[in-house]
């Protein structure tokens, strides 16, 4: 295939606008799949993908467009995540691509997060083709969307195409446009090999795949190849394109985009973000690498049953082969004994790597409540970074504590304006600008606590707003604020996993409510239990989950003792997800019940 | 209550009622005339099976349980006991049970259980609050129960037990209390109080998945038992197993062999034997179980052969159901280990809990344990 019948681009959309659809339609009509065997949205692969309708992982999938000017094309289509935590997942796959898909839903107008990424791909020179989807509903307002369009980010809103990826109407427009616009992918054939990895996962049978873009030069099946970062060397088993399933071919050319199978039995072998050259004739210099991304959320991660430490850890390394986002070192609480301190990009982005563990590999987990990384000056001179509850220092010794602000931007519709102000003034945040980008749509921008955010933030705003607010938020900096240690107390012991980190203004309040969740998460038991909250040795809430007086079968068929066995080995299994401290059965959702107070 | 160590017992399942009761999830479908002939002629088969299989034993026991057994015609009646008493050698004195609904044990149906040879019955009473029995979809009345029992009682069959349930929907103390004393003032040899657990797949499930049904919670359902626990004794009713107290020598022989381990046949669509190391259910569906019988292959849904750590826990766990406990010698003699052998530390962390406690050879649970028994019930199985 000649370079200049090459297109390389991707989708950038949120949540729920009609990117999984739309994709879906495009694999459709360049023929890479019949309706027969295809299965909806076939891009999102993973069973968690599907179910929350988001997409984690990239994908990329090569398509044989024959276009009207009587030429194929091959159009490769990458995948990008729609999430706020994602928007570094974002920015390697537009430094794949030339052009990119800005989808916008023709009822809901431009959101938050589309934005940001829409900035990312501006700032990658990518070519932006303006797609209004969802025009077959009757709330459809395409030309409000083209007025937003025009407003707030200066596209021209007649390159816009008008479609509906339910119905296929535009989709034709749409792969003729990227032909049109989109720019054929640059890069010499002749020169030494330079591939980009900007993705990999680990095969049970083949180790590490790399999915690269030949920016310059070729590469072939018996290449010898070497990684820029490590030096380390391998030889080429395998090449594939996926169409959506994986194809092998025997070479990839400049502009092309596929993966690369080498027997990388390492999972840091092939780091995203690497770039891999000829081993007989180098790159003399590695593509610009990513910025390696930055941790903004901690938690620990304890396997319920201590023996499953070491499966952690595989399971980790497994996952943050293709996910250079999580981040991970091993810790240990009193109460939960061996775990892992991980950093990442978000709460979503956390969410999904427990959710992961616990499918994928069949891991029972706790999970402690997130945190943010204060920076804390001791009277002593010395700064601490402190991102788990269990490492703040004694009061006494602590001059100041920083903690990191976020600038939240908020897309909502004029009318719950105030609301949303409200919100954030509750949330200690202060206002930092205000624009109307249309009649009824608001952008407000405030600065605010990334802990705040990490409390349930995003579902408040979601309700006081009738689900029509959107949120993106990028870091600001590190502001003076005045927290304190919350500790909780079962049985009269402290419980260094349910302990955090809260302002001083809110502690009573937090504490109070902490210890009422408390008690209707923790089931009753054969004796009572005391749960307290204390700052220091003040104690400044008390709970008590009354003792057990009744659990014993009582039931007539005597003889069906198989079932009896049954029933009491269900109640078993229910109580060994749940953590004993002492002599107190905790459930997994007591170290998460921080999120779910005021 | 000695002398049923060496015993095996038979037990017969009729799986039809006139109705569903709301709370039901055990086996049983609406006796209409075209299932109950098929039925039995299917039955007719097992049954010369399982006669078969018993060949040369003596049954000390033989319970018909249900579903209702009382819902079947007076011929069918006369021709099921005829059958079980031709194919069965029954042991002289053995106890010969029949659970009934009030609503469906009419004086013909008692003459004929007198006349074939039953000699204890096990009347479905619940409450004697006639509010209460329309709530729950029962179709009697207080008034029907003791009619039943004074027919029972001229009839001859003077071993009777009643099951009471508490924990019903919007039922109080006051009306447990007073149904518990209703029970008692009948003078019957045998009650057993059975608490409610809602099931899956009943009526009670899907009106408390809507909300709707208003359940004692767990500290009025523990006073419930309690009062039981407190007032029969009193009243000259032994406890002698978690659900089941009895005047003194009336203890249900055959729930006994539950409890202790022992070998029971047992036949019918949906019932549960354990016979020559071998625990099977019988298939439920009845036109699978028809279909089967009559191609002479045994119908069973699920079969087990306990292997011996197996059989040692749930020795524990029946066993600790009773009151006297688990008998250390004999646990010793059928297992050839001793209890302290194999669950050492079981004990150590039940005794240390409160929960079971050492009266000279016997493991019994506690008053603590009696009301948290569960606990004790689930401990003698691997994690």
């Amino acid at each position: 295939m000649k370079q200049e019948n090459i297109r390389n681009f991707c989708i950038i959309a949120h949540i729920d606008h009609g990117k999984s659809t739309l994709a879906d339609r495009i694999l459709e009509k360049t023929n890479t799949l019949n309706g027969r065997d295809m299965a909806e949205q076939v891009l999102d692969s993973m069973d968690l993908e599907r179910e929350r309708g988001i997409t984690i992982k990239l994908q990329a999938v090569r398509l044989a467009y024959d276009a009207a000017d009587g030429k194929q094309y091959i159009l490769n289509l990458i995948d990008t995540p729609g999430h706020v935590d994602f928007s570094y997942e974002v920015s390697r796959s537009l430094a794949a691509c030339e052009g990119a898909l800005l989808v916008i839903d023709a009822s809901q107008g431009i959101e938050a997060q589309t934005l940001a990424n829409l900035y990312l791909a501006l700032e990658h020179d990518l070519e932006i083709i303006p797609v209004v989807n969802k025009i077959d509903l009757p709330s459809a307002d395409p030309q409000r969307v083209i007025e937003e369009l025009e407003e707030s980010v200066g596209l021209d809103g007649s390159d816009a195409i008008f479609a509906s990826a339910k119905t296929g109407q535009g989709v034709e427009d749409i792969l003729e446009a990227i032909v049109e616009r989109v720019a054929p992918p640059q890069g010499e054939l002749e020169a030494p090999l330079q591939a980009m990895i900007f993705d990999s996962h680990y095969d049970v049978y083949r180790g590490a795949v790399a999915y690269v873009r030949i920016v310059q030069g070729q590469l072939a099946v018996k290449d010898k190849i070497k990684l820029m970062s490590s030096g380390r060397e391998f030889e080429v088993s395998e090449l594939g394109v996926f169409r959506p399933a994986m194809v092998s071919v025997e070479r990839l050319g400049p502009g092309e985009v596929g993966c690369v199978i080498a027997s990388m039995k390492d999972v840091k072998d092939a780091r995203v973000g690497d770039t891999i050259t000829l081993s007989s004739s180098p790159a003399p210099t590695p593509l610009p690498g990513y910025q390696p991304a930055q941790s903004m959320v901690f938690c620990g991660l304890y396997p319920v049953d201590n023996e499953e430490f070491q499966d952690l850890r595989d399971a980790l390394e497994r996952l943050q082969l293709n996910d250079a986002a999580l981040n991970f070192e091993p810790e240990s609480s009193a109460a939960l004994g061996f775990g892992y301190r991980c950093g990442f990009l978000g709460l979503l982005h956390m969410e999904i790597i427990q959710e992961r563990l616990e499918r994928e590999f069949q891991l029972n987990l706790i999970t402690t409540a997130p945190s943010v990384e204060y920076q804390i000056q001791l009277k002593n001179g010395q700064v601490v970074s402190v991102d788990n509850p269990a490492s703040f220092p004694e009061p006494a010794d602590i001059e100041s504590i920083e903690e990191p602000f976020v600038t939240a931007t908020v897309m909502v519709p004029e009318e719950f304006v105030g609301p949303v102000m409200e919100l954030c003034q509750e949330k200690r945040g202060t206002f930092k600008d205000m624009e109307y980008i249309t009649m009824e749509r608001t952008k407000l921008e405030y600065a605010l606590p990334l802990s705040e955010i990490l409390m349930d933030f995003f579902d408040r705003l979601k309700s006081r707003t009738k689900g029509y607010a959107s949120l993106d938020y990028e870091f600001l900096g590190y502001r003076q604020s005045d927290m304190v240690k919350l500790d909780i107390l079962l049985n009269g012991r402290p419980v260094d996993a349910l302990s955090c980190i809260v302002h001083r203004d809110k502690a009573a309040v937090r504490g109070r409510n902490l210890a009422q969740r408390l008690k209707e998460v923790i089931p009753r038991q054969q004796y009572e239990v005391p749960i307290q909250a204390a700052v220091g040795s003040k104690i400044i809430a008390r709970e008590t989950v009354r003792a057990m007086r009744k659990d014993v079968l009582a039931k007539c068929y005597g003889g069906d003792i198989s079932r009896k066995r049954k029933l009491l080995e269900k109640q078993k299994e229910g109580k060994k997800r749940m953590k004993s401290l002492g002599t107190v059965d905790v459930p997994q959702e007591a170290f998460m019940a921080i999120l779910q107070v005021d | 209550m000695e002398g049923y160590r060496v015993a095996q017992g038979l037990y017969v399942h009729v799986p039809f009622c006139n109705r569903k009761c709301q709370y039901c999830d055990f086996h049983s479908v609406v006796a209409d005339d075209d299932i109950v002939g098929p039925y039995f002629d299917a039955f007719q088969r097992e049954l010369a099976f399982r006669a078969d299989q018993a060949r040369g034993k003596q049954f000390h026991t033989l319970f018909v349980g249900g579903g209702t057994p009382s819902v079947l015609e007076c011929g069918r009646l006369e021709w099921l006991l005829n059958e079980l008493f031709e194919h069965f050698q029954l042991a002289p004195g053995a106890e010969v049970t029949m659970e009934a609904n009030p609503a469906s044990l009419t004086r013909k149906k008692i003459e004929t259980l007198a006349a074939y040879g039953v000699n204890r019955v096990s009347l479905g009473v619940q409450s004697f609050s006639d509010d209460l029995l329309r709530q729950i979809g029962r179709m009697h009345t207080a008034n029907r129960v003791a009619q039943c029992i004074t027919d029972l009682r001229d009839c001859g069959i003077t071993n009777i037990s009643l099951d009471l349930m508490f924990g019903l929907p919007s039922q109080t103390l006051t009306e447990w209390q007073d149904s518990l004393q209703r029970a008692v003032d009948c003078g019957v040899e045998h009650l057993s109080c059975y608490a409610l657990i809602v099931e899956g797949d009943t009526p009670l499930h899907a009106l408390q998945q809507r909300g709707e049904l208003d359940l004692p919670d767990e500290e009025e359902e523990a006073d419930m038992f309690q009062y039981a626990v407190d007032f029969l004794p009193q009243m000259g009713y032994e406890h002698y197993e978690i659900s089941s107290f009895s005047r003194p020598g009336s203890a249900c022989r055959h729930n006994l062999l539950y409890w202790t381990g022992q070998p029971y046949l047992a036949l019918g669509s949906g019932a549960v034997g354990s016979w020559a190391g071998r625990r099977y259910l019988n298939a439920k569906d009845l036109s699978y179980y028809n279909a089967c019988w009559h191609q002479g292959m045994e119908a069973v849904d699920e079969e087990e052969w306990p292997d011996r750590d197996q059989q040692m826990a749930e020795y524990m766990m029946t066993g600790m159901r009773l009151l006297q406990g688990v008998d250390a010698p004999s646990f010793q003699e059928r297992f050839g280990a001793t209890v302290t052998d194999v669950y050492g530390q079981v004990v150590k962390d039940l005794t240390d809990r409160g929960l079971v406690a050492w009266k000279e050879d016997r493991l019994q649970l506690t008053l603590t344990g009696l009301f948290l028994g569960n606990i004790v019930f689930a401990a003698w199985f691997p994690d």
